[in-house]
């Protein structure tokens, strides 16, 4: 199985949440000293931790759509599929998620690169890059570029022909050079006849991926599914509130519906500033040992740490 | 002399074809068995089912016939898409995660609303084929009967829309026998996206 560089997360966090409520009642040994605080609201860790955590992603209208078809893409052996999404819309989160699904499946060899991972200094040489792809796949790595696409090749072939489909999904991929895309291209180019590609390329990035492959045609034209991940609307932000703090431990309702209207207008519906503000206003809770997160604590949070934004709550009462 | 307890005696049938002469009562049994069945739709899938049955009127399909074709179309379509996908065990891609997703998926809008109680009147063959459906949907994500059955619907239409504006497809075709051969062609499903 392909070397991750997710942090995967320990299995309790996927029981279900009766369970998750049930272990409450005694003190868990992997809680943390900062965390001990959250103990009050009957979590069992931050439901609003802004990490990379794929038990906590909450699957919108948008996120559905696109995983839906991303994943039937992939699994129809389609070659080269496109998420994109603004800053903090939960790409790299999806990226995760489809990881550990694949992950999960024998029939899939699956490798993640995270923008930390992807060679970019070097803009001009390709070999860093496939070099790394090889890697993830645990495969050799030899130091002609030729050498390892050959390595590669032989790989799919051989997952292929062991009906195993392989899935590479690369994060930040707005920063890839022309190179890189270039060497992806050719990647493609490994099929069977009939039977679909023998990998299967997942590109996560900005809008401006968009562009870059654009610029790109033959790449481009290789596209089988672009999808999209919207800001989520009103509905989906209390959703996504209720199902972290589900996921954590907790089933009673710990913001008001007022708050909630807060957060959304001041986050714009972005997942990332929509837990990035319930953390602190969580945090400010139980500093004040308040049992219940409303609007005035709400505009105290948002005063203190997004004055700049407050005009979006103007004509909110 | 006869005790009045006793019962009166037990007629004696006598000839090969009395079955044959006894009067039937009630409506007589159809060529193909059937069943009513409750359904809940919702408001957008009944105006649905309305606009195919009537449409499907032209060529002389009754109701029953149009939700026997509405789960073929249902059944057709995912089979077609477990034999896309790789590994045979799998019925759904893993993108899909409740049945919203497999609307999307299918390019369809999810039902919203609340759903309202119908009988609908099926072949028994078409029961069984749903509830085979059924209980494929609710190992993955617990359908209900009212839901796949609400999703076929939606699908047939969506397939007779993406082939005409107006079901402009019911007036292209003959009989509904020419209909289904135009609408079961082995071909790859179609999904498209931005």
């Amino acid at each position: 199985m392909a070397r991750t560089s997710i942090k995967t997360t320990v299995a309790h966090v996927e029981a279900p949440p009766d369970r998750v409520e049930a272990n409450t009642t005694h003190l868990p040994s992997r809680l943390e000293p900062d965390m001990i605080s959250y103990e009050r609201y009957g979590l069992l860790q931050p439901p609003f931790s802004l990490t990379t955590d794929p038990s906590f992603m909450y699957l919108s209208d948008a996120h559905k759509m696109g995983l839906s078809k991303v994943s039937y893409m992939i699994q129809k052996r389609q070659g080269l599929c496109v998420i994109l999404g603004a800053i903090g819309a939960g790409k790299t989160m999806s990226g995760a998620w489809l990881y550990r699904r694949y992950q999960q499946l024998r029939n899939h060899r699956v490798a993640f690169l995270e923008e930390a991972q992807l060679p970019l200094t070097d803009r001009r040489s390709s070999l860093p890059f496939l070099r790394r792809v090889a890697g993830e796949f645990d495969l050799k790595r030899p130091r002609s570029l030729s050498d390892q696409m050959a390595v590669l090749r032989s790989f799919m072939v051989g997952a292929f022909l062991d009906r195993q489909n392989v899935v590479l999904i690369l994060d930040e991929a707005q920063k890839l050079y022309q190179t890189h895309l270039e060497l992806i291209r050719q990647m493609l180019n490994f099929e069977s006849r009939g039977a679909g590609k023998l990998l299967q390329v997942v590109l996560i990035g900005t809008p401006e991926l968009r562009q870059l492959l654009i610029e790109e045609p033959t790449l481009e034209s290789r596209v089988a599914v672009y999808a999209y991940l919207d800001a989520l609307t009103r509905d989906d932000t209390t959703n996504l509130i209720t199902f972290r703090l589900l996921v954590a431990g907790r089933r009673e309702t710990l913001f008001s519906p007022a708050a909630i209207d807060d957060i959304y207008l001041i986050s714009s519906g972005v997942p990332r500033q929509i837990c990035a503000l319930a953390q602190l206003a969580l945090i400010e809770a139980s500093t004040r040992d308040a049992e219940l997160i409303d609007r005035p604590l709400m505009r105290q949070v948002i005063d203190a740490y997004y004055p700049h934004l407050a005009d979006r709550l103007r004509g909110e009462s | 002399m006869p005790n009045p307890r006793s019962r009166a005696p037990r007629r004696r049938i006598i000839g090969a074809n009395w079955e044959a002469q006894r009067p039937i009562r009630g409506r007589p049994p159809a060529a193909r068995p059937r069943k009513a069945t409750r359904i809940y739709l919702t408001s957008k899938q009944r105006e649905h089912w309305s606009l195919l049955t009537e449409g499907l009127s032209q060529l002389a399909a009754s109701r029953i016939e149009v939700a026997d074709l509405a789960i073929q179309c249902l059944d057709d379509t995912l089979q077609e898409m477990q034999r896309g996908l790789t590994g045979s065990g799998q019925l759904l891609p893993v993108g899909v995660v409740d049945l919203k997703s497999l609307y999307f998926l299918l390019d369809l809008k999810p039902p919203t609303g609340s759903a309202i109680q119908y009988n609908i009147t099926m072949f028994t063959e078409t029961r069984e084929r749903m509830s085979v459906l059924t209980i494929r949907l609710q190992s993955a994500f617990r359908a209900t009967w009212s839901q796949v059955f609400g999703l076929g619907i939606e699908l047939l239409h969506h397939r007779l829309a993406s082939q005409g504006r107006d079901l402009a497809i019911l007036a292209e075709v003959d009989s509904l026998a020419e209909l289904k051969t135009r609408l079961f062609q082995p071909q790859q499903l179609r999904l498209t996206m931005g």
